[in-house]
């Protein structure tokens, strides 16, 4: 009787040291693998169904995903890495991803890639307010920065904490562009958000895409293809808006990650997200795919019209990876920092 | 007064469960409710609910399930014995020893799976979050255990051994049987703690290496109310036969180590 | 020949005991040594004096400490009736109530901080039902505040608090009981002057064992937390999201160590 108890705890011990050993499918790791920004949970299904390798799903945001490789170094875990640009840009200067030219390299306009591959666009998208109008509580839809900072407001925005997103990176760095700072003076920027601090409920470390889908948060500043989705995909009252004074674009990018452990999968893997297919599966989320071309009819008639996005400015990526570090810190400082 | 004392633990029972009945009537009857969901149609009623949280989190639920089955054995062989020795054959240090036994359940999880890494990152992940497991569970098994030497009458092993049995047939035949109950009550204990650890866990996880708690942290944050709502469910299934198995057992150790 | 083995120093005993000594030392005592030892080199020292001067991680600290305390006595005190009841009464379905109030102990924080999103969040069932019923939707969104995260802290601490009590109680001598039972006192009087004085160490013990739960809980934070922070939140930021290792250690350190701190103290004396 004891025996057997004994065998059977020992035969149970055995299958679990096995079981944690044989685990042995085809894996791709990608830092920043978001299943609901830009689609990712359904261009990692679609990448499974066409060649059976797993993409997890990994909730890092950019900066956080910089961080990691950056302490790994040494021991990569991650083969591959999305990033907003301006991050992969500084990850790039800082060593740590490894030149690759993806099939299709051709088709990515200059500018929108390292010439030496070390990291390349998948993507666009610009900085949009994500509004849930009936979670507005009656309030008018917001339209522009000033419009942010009324009482009616309060409590009801969220932006990404830059130190965790690329995308929040992006639009903190841009305000302060916008609102005449400089990569050496971000008073005005930071001044804005100080204000706007008295509205914002939370700076999310998370995706928050299903709160703003259910109302729990009303409005989300973030990158504009998430919006339409939750809007023409998920059904919500969702109202995607260009700020009056002007907005940001942002490129999306990939790399290679130096000293991959699945070095090949994941270059098989990186040919493929510039396939049509994959392409297509992120105009889905209303992400502008970079291949030219790719971007079907019925979801370029649903963005709002061409004037609209003139309003939206290109960032320089060099500049903003730069002031990266600084801005952050500073961010840190004076608006998390003053944690109620 | 009696009358009131009653309703008090009434009440306060209803006030615990209420939250999970509301979460499970209001996913699957009043979804809507909740507002949209990311996952669209391939969530429209309970059964694909649960195929969704199954397909998505099949590979942590596996991974949950592993680490238990490796914790329940080493949790018994580190606790059991020694919780044995402390009553049956102390020795110098042995009282000391007992107490430290129980300082791990004070130590905050983040804390631990925090100096783990930074001491043994280069460990396997899956052992390190074996490792991570143990120290809130070893302590429920000495406990457990220890409460059960107790009651035992300790004239049982000298009589057997004056009846001329060795030191292993004693072993295997009258002190293994007493002790059964709370081996198995001990097992339980283990299981139900190391199925719900999520600071530790969590902490530990890799992209590949994810316990299903974890998972559930991704079904609260990135998926919408009756997926979240499916997967607790999941979650819930096998503990709340375990809680029920615990008490019956007269388990009175649980409170302490359960993770919060 | 049946005198019992005598209890002496045994090596029998500490061979049995030495796997859990060698567990003890490597998994817990050696992790968090080097922990400490960080803080008495630089610029782990740094980080400790960081930590503990000013700032968002103190606050942290404090905020743990302040609310961990809260939890502790209010969950003690809503504790101490349904204990006593359990323990000492005798009636139909108690082991049915008995289990459902011990089911939240089996949730992990991220499962609780979830219910009080569906209570109390902004479009929790709370306020939607208010809404229903007076037209006004009250206290949507009080899950993201202090108070909804203190509710939380309850929600596992109070069966936390009634387990370890009931245990208690049920050793408590029933003649005790049944002396001040005849000299007249009701029930209210006999646990005010004979009970509560004799489980002082158990209502003592309870307290540690609430306090050092909340200290650690992570889970409820992380859900919960928008613009109120605690340690353990603190902790997994700097790690995971700033990688900065030597205010994360120091951190760890700081609240592993007045944890274990408080929960001595409320335990001496105990014997």
């Amino acid at each position: 009787m004891n025996r057997k108890l004994f065998l059977t705890f020992a035969a149970l011990a055995v299958a679990a040291f096995a079981a944690a050993q044989t685990t042995q499918e085809k894996v791709v790791i990608q830092y920043d693998c978001i299943p609901n920004y830009a689609n990712w949970g359904g261009v990692t299904a679609l990448y499974k169904q066409v060649a059976g390798v797993t993409v997890p799903p990994d909730p890092k945001g950019s900066s956080v995903a910089l961080a990691a490789l950056e302490k790994e170094k040494d021991a990569p875990q991650a083969d591959t890495v999305y990033y907003s640009g301006a991050i992969g840009f500084q990850a790039a200067q800082k060593g740590l991803h490894e030149a690759y030219k993806p099939k299709g390299w051709e088709k990515i306009p200059a500018g929108l890639k390292d010439p030496n591959g070390l990291w390349w666009t998948v993507h666009t998208s610009a900085i949009a307010f994500i509004v849930n109008t009936r979670a507005l509580g009656g309030a008018p839809v917001p339209r522009s920065w000033q419009d942010l900072l009324k009482p009616i407001y309060k409590g009801k925005i969220a932006y990404d904490d830059p130190t965790w997103g690329g995308t929040s990176y992006t639009l903190v760095y841009g305000l302060n562009d916008l609102m005449k700072g400089s990569e050496k003076d971000f008073r005005p920027g930071l001044g804005y958000l100080k204000k706007l601090d008295a509205n914002a409920s939370s700076y999310p470390r998370e995706s928050i895409y299903n709160s703003v889908l259910r109302g729990e948060v009303p409005i989300w500043i973030n990158a504009d293809g998430n919006g339409y989705k939750m809007k023409y995909v998920d059904g919500a009252p969702v109202e995607v808006v260009i700020p009056a004074e002007g907005t940001f674009t942002m490129p999306l990018v990939m790399a290679l990650v130096k000293g991959a452990p699945h070095k090949a999968e994941a270059e098989r893997y990186l040919d493929w997200l510039l396939t049509p297919p994959a392409q297509g599966e992120f105009a889905k989320a209303y992400f502008l795919p970079v291949v030219p071309g790719a971007l079907p009819k019925e979801i370029a008639a649903r963005l709002l019209p061409p004037q609209e996005y003139r309003r939206a400015r290109a960032l320089d990526l060099a500049k903003m990876a730069a002031a990266a570090d600084a801005l952050k810190k500073a961010w840190v400082e004076e608006i998390r920092g003053s944690g109620r | 007064m009696r009358r009131l004392g009653i309703a008090a633990v009434g009440l306060l029972a209803v006030a615990l469960v209420a939250p999970i009945a509301i979460t499970a009537v209001g996913a699957f009857s009043r979804a809507e409710w909740y507002g949209e969901r990311s996952e669209g149609a391939r969530v429209a009623d309970a059964p694909a609910l649960f195929s969704y949280v199954t397909e998505t989190w099949g590979g942590a639920l596996l991974r949950s399930a592993e680490v238990v089955v490796a914790v329940a054995p080493m949790a018994l062989l580190i606790g059991a014995p020694a919780a044995w020795a402390f009553r049956r054959r102390p020795f110098p240090g042995s009282r000391l020893l007992e107490s430290a036994a129980l300082v791990p359940l004070a130590v905050p999880g983040v804390a631990l799976a925090f100096a783990l890494i930074q001491t043994a990152g280069g460990f396997p992940r899956f052992w390190l979050l074996v490792g991570g497991h143990l120290a809130y569970t070893v302590p429920l098994v000495v406990k457990t255990v220890g409460n059960s030497v107790e009651t035992l009458d300790p004239r049982l092993e000298p009589a057997a051994r004056s009846l001329g049995a060795g030191r292993w047939e004693t072993a295997s035949r009258v002190t293994l049987p007493l002790l059964l109950p709370s081996l198995i009550l001990s097992a339980l204990l283990v299981f139900a703690v190391s199925w719900g650890e999520f600071n530790v866990s969590f902490l530990l996880a890799t992209p590949l290496i994810q316990t299903f708690p974890a998972g559930l942290y991704l079904a609260y944050t990135t998926n919408s109310f009756p997926v979240a709502a499916a997967a607790t469910v999941v979650f819930l299934a096998p503990v709340v036969p375990a809680l029920i198995a615990i008490q019956a057992l007269g388990g009175d150790e649980f409170h302490r180590g359960l993770p919060a | 020949m049946t005198r019992p083995q005598p209890i002496a120093p045994s090596w029998t005993g500490a061979l049995l005991a030495l796997p859990l000594l060698l567990f003890l030392v490597a998994g817990v005592a050696w992790p968090l040594a080097h922990l400490a030892s960080r803080a008495l080199t630089e610029p782990g020292g740094a980080a400790v004096r960081e930590v503990l001067v000013a700032g968002r991680y103190r606050t942290a600290l404090v905020n743990s400490l302040a609310l961990s305390a809260a939890a502790a006595v209010v969950s003690l005190l809503l504790a101490i009736a349904p204990a006593w009841v359990l323990a000492r009464q005798r009636f139909r379905g108690r082991d049915v109530l008995r289990t459902a109030i011990s089911l939240p102990l089996t949730f992990s924080g991220v499962l609780v901080g979830f219910l009080m999103v569906v209570l109390l969040g902004r479009i929790g069932a709370i306020p939607k039902a208010l809404g229903f019923l007076t037209g006004r939707e009250a206290f949507a969104g009080a899950a993201y505040t202090v108070g909804g995260l203190f509710i939380a802290y309850l929600y596992f601490e109070v069966p936390r608090a009634v387990m370890t009590l009931e245990s208690a109680f049920r050793r408590f001598p029933g003649e005790l009981d049944a002396a001040a039972r005849t000299l007249g006192a009701g029930p209210l009087e006999r646990l005010l002057t004979v009970a509560l004085p004799i489980a002082a160490p158990a209502l003592r013990s309870t307290l540690a064992v609430t306090f050092s739960a909340s200290m650690g809980s992570f889970g409820v934070a992380l859900i919960l937390a928008r613009r109120f922070t605690v340690a353990p939140l603190e902790i997994y930021t700097e790690m995971t999201g700033f990688l900065n290792d030597d205010v994360a250690g120091a951190l760890c350190l700081a609240l592993a160590a007045s944890t274990l701190a408080v929960g001595r103290l409320l335990a001496a004396g105990r014997r």
